[in-house]
């Protein structure tokens, strides 16, 4: 048991965030950065996971982009589909200022809320925002139509469902954070 | 004004209309990845894209095929690139960025004779968006958001283009 907890500690592969870097297995508990899980703790965890990542499929929030992401996950790019998802929202915090603060103008420039949203759903379509995209295409709809009130009321949809699914997400990965990676703790606890 | 080149339908490659492809589920995705696309040229690629996000994505998707990458912002560093003499095999070139956009820069490069092979990668609302972005000088071009089928249809257009 113990030649097991130290070839584990010493090749899990290391993590970024430091906390979680260390997991030993000490007759059946898994210490997973400051918790110890049972290994039943574990599966639960991760069946916790796969349960809320369903629900976000299932619920519309997410799309088969997404899956395109997470294929690109392995062990060099551990926390890829988190990343590029943070930085989404870090980049797109940017273009719905433009377009809040061009929606205030009078008179309305469509050709600078169509290019904003443009981008906007871009961004939005590549990492399998559903709801958020199909917003987006509504208020690109408005500024065609270069219809004011629908492009105001339609950016109040737009808003929601990015903050929606910010939320969600950000549940979703602190989640997967707890649950640790698959490789280490999928090896069973023998005594 | 210099005299704008005919590249629209390139000498060795014929002018595809472009149809996007369906979502893949997670087993085909993993299939086409692993089958591969055994690239036999080492291949240089240059992504144009304003978002970090986006930047992100297509250069992992492109590392994954092996695929030699870098990233600029916008269309004038692209053109800058070009200037200093440095040379891609394929750009992924976005359309709405800030200075210079994706059709301008595309119509610069094509101007000053670059021949390698450019791909619109943009989100479309309108055809007529489209077609004013292909008639700028594109080789092809592919809706957001960019798959791995995507990307393989377009290095395999490249291969065979490079083979000659």
């Amino acid at each position: 048991m113990q030649a097991i907890a130290i070839w584990m500690a010493n090749n899990t592969p290391r993590s970024k965030s430091s906390q979680f870097s260390c997991a030993t297995l000490v007759s059946g508990m898994v210490t997973w950065g400051s918790y110890t899980y049972s290994s039943m703790e574990m599966s639960q965890l991760r069946r916790q996971v796969a349960v809320l990542r369903q629900s976000l499929f299932d619920q519309g929030y997410l799309d088969e982009q997404f899956v395109q992401l997470e294929e690109l996950e392995d062990n060099d790019n551990p926390n890829f589909v988190e990343e590029v998802v943070t930085l989404f929202f870090r980049d797109s915090a940017r273009l719905i200022v433009n377009i809040e603060q061009a929606l205030e103008c009078s008179p309305l420039d469509f050709n600078k809320l169509d290019n904003n949203m443009h981008q906007f759903k871009g961004s939005a379509s590549s990492i399998g925002a559903k709801k958020v995209k199909n917003e987006s295409t509504q208020f690109r709809e408005y500024c065609r139509a270069e219809n004011g009130e629908g492009c105001k009321m339609s950016f109040q949809q737009v808003k929601k469902e990015y903050v929606a699914l910010r939320k969600k997400l950000e549940t979703y990965f602190q989640l997967v954070r707890q649950a640790g990676p698959e490789e280490t703790a999928s090896r069973p606890a023998r005594n | 004004m210099p005299r704008v080149l005919a590249y629209r339908r390139h000498p060795r490659r014929p002018n595809r209309r472009l149809r996007g492809s369906k979502a893949f589920s997670r087993d085909v995705i993993v299939e086409e990845a692993g089958n591969l696309l055994q690239l036999r040229n080492r291949i240089t690629a240059l992504v144009v894209d304003n978002s970090i996000s986006i930047q992100l994505y297509h250069t992992a998707l492109l590392s994954r095929f092996g695929v030699d990458n870098r990233a600029v912002e916008n269309g004038q560093q692209v053109v800058d690139l070009y200037c200093n003499g440095a040379s891609f095999d394929l750009i992924l070139m976005d359309n709405f960025m800030p200075v210079v956009n994706g059709r301008q820069a595309t119509r610069t490069l094509r101007a000053m004779g670059v021949r390698s092979m450019i791909v619109g990668v943009s989100s479309v609302f309108r055809e007529d968006e489209r077609q004013e972005f292909i008639d700028a000088g594109l080789d092809d071009f592919q809706e957001k958001p960019l798959t791995c089928a995507k990307l393989i249809h377009i290095l395999r257009e490249l291969e065979s283009s490079l083979s000659f």
